[in-house]
């Protein structure tokens, strides 16, 4: 059990390092072809690697490993510590690691599920503007609308939530403190993650995560898989409304950050702030670019590619 | 350039960078695989062991009753195959600090060349070890100029193996030893 959980981060990390170096020497920006490349690597380790364990389970005897492994960390038997040996301590190291990296997202996110449970909260019709708004975005996305809630509450809220059936709840103190079309680029946004069912893709990737809890790669692969699956509803909502500003201004103004530079915070809010700040960064970069083309066997290529090494590779 | 020839070439170094990528990842992993070997000198397919139990785990053969045999001496580095052939090679240092002595062990075929790797020796003679058991013994010159003496007899299908740099005498008296102690 132990071996085969080394192997799972083991082919995580090899699988991220593969996905990450083909990112960049393809230059690929467009936001929905990265995230196709990082689901690679989040489910390789899942799936492919115990795949492998069920087609090819000769593949961890001595035989394959002396004499045509590409990698095997029995290899690493020599360089022991305390009788502990290089690769046992590496993989209880990167297991605690991986663990520690799941616990920091995963905490704060039932936290604010419990939270928003227990808080009562009274349901208002949606404001003219939010389903103008809605309305305008579902008809540039090729969508119907999906059911607008709309919570009385002063904070900011936006989410687009709802595993068969998307919807989007709103606050009317996200009404209040954003201009028309800032509240149209957010409500872009969202209908954008509506449009892609992001979700269902939110909610497999943390199971994702709570199955690899130990794998940091995968903890990683998968947050840089969130990361991409917000710039593409960015940029989405910048060609909706014509206006990567407005899309900046509102992720700004509902972060509560005025702008400040990333790195003036360190907190744990800190650490949100300047991952919305790069990703405002981003957009501001690339505008409202068109989505490059991928070649269609980059994918398969890569994967294929990535499914030898991975089956010369081994714990 | 025309657009179809500027596209085919795009497409030609995404190709190539593809491929670049993953060669060298596979290039990366074989380095990582190697270095260890590469430092502690140990060939692709020897598995440097932390005991002698751990030794007896990988390959099948035991060697309990040859650690009886070499009381005084200590083992300090046990290496061992478990493919083409099981083996274990136990070098060893005797208590006056200087004898160095290394046992090899085999079943089922010659010890392999990288756990005793080849040696020119200048001078060769059979010995008796007991009653119809024979060895073949070797005085080998290293490449630092030192001499050692090399034992090799087999018992069935098990074969057993002395270097050893302190005398002659001293090297029998072992083998005598161990090879009635075989089980």
């Amino acid at each position: 059990m132990g071996r085969r959980a080394a192997e799972c981060i083991l082919h995580g990390i090899v699988a991220a390092v593969v996905v990450m170096m083909v990112l960049r020497a393809q230059r690929i920006r467009t936001p929905q072809i990265r995230l196709r490349i990082w689901l690679l690597a989040v489910g390789f380790p899942l799936a492919g690697t115990p795949l492998l364990w069920w087609l090819a389970p000769w593949r961890l005897g001595e035989h394959f490993r002396d004499d045509w492994s590409l990698f095997s960390a029995s290899h690493l038997s020599p360089w022991a510590w305390h009788g502990v040996g290089l690769a046992t301590g590496a993989a209880w190291l990167l297991a605690a690691s991986g663990a520690a990296l799941f616990l920091r997202d995963v905490i704060p996110f039932a936290l604010d599920f419990a939270r928003g449970r227990d808080t009562h909260r009274t349901v208002t019709k949606p404001f003219p503007t939010l389903s103008g708004a809605a309305q305008r975005a579902a008809a540039a996305l090729g969508i119907g609308v999906p059911r607008l809630t709309m919570l009385a509450s002063k904070h900011p809220i936006l989410i687009c939530r709802g595993l068969r059936k998307p919807i989007i709840v709103a606050s009317t103190g996200l009404c209040e403190m954003l201009a028309p079309d800032e509240l149209e680029a957010a409500i872009a946004h969202e209908m954008a993650h509506a449009r892609y069912r992001d979700p269902v893709l939110g909610w497999a990737l943390m199971l994702v995560r709570g199955l690899c809890f130990f794998s940091p790669a995968v903890q990683l692969a998968a947050r840089a898989a969130v990361a991409e699956v917000e710039r593409r509803a960015d940029q989405s909502a910048a060609r909706i409304v014509g206006s990567t500003e407005a899309v900046v201004a509102s992720l700004r103004k509902m972060s509560g950050n005025s702008g400040a530079p990333a790195h003036a915070t360190r907190t744990w809010h800190g650490f949100r702030l300047a991952a919305i700040e790069e990703r405002c960064q981003a957009l501001l970069r690339e505008g409202q670019s068109t989505p490059e083309e991928l070649s269609p066997w980059i994918l398969p290529t890569t994967a294929l590619g990535l499914g030898v090494i991975l089956f010369l590779t081994i714990a | 350039m025309n657009p179809d020839q500027s596209c085919s070439e795009g497409k030609g170094r995404a190709a190539w960078s593809t491929l670049a990528v993953l060669a060298g990842v596979a290039l990366a992993l074989r380095a990582g695989d190697a270095i260890p070997g590469w430092i502690s000198a140990v060939p692709r397919g020897v598995h440097l062991c932390a005991s002698v139990s751990e030794a007896e785990a990988l390959t099948g053969l035991r060697l309990d009753k040859v650690g009886k045999s070499l009381a005084g001496y200590v083992a300090r580095d046990i290496r061992a195959t478990a493919r083409p052939i099981t083996a274990i090679a136990m070098a060893m240092q005797g208590g006056d600090d200087k004898s160095q002595l290394t046992l090899f062990r085999s079943l089922g075929g010659d010890i392999p060349t990288t756990l005793r790797p080849p040696q020119p020796s200048f001078h060769e003679l059979t010995v008796p070890l007991g009653p119809g058991l024979s060895a073949s013994l070797k005085a080998e010159r290293y490449a630092d100029g030192s001499v050692w003496q090399d034992l090799d007899w087999s018992d069935g299908t098990l074969r057993t193996g002395l270097r050893f740099n302190g005398r002659t005498v001293e090297l029998l008296r072992l083998a005598r030893q161990i090879a009635g102690d075989v089980p």
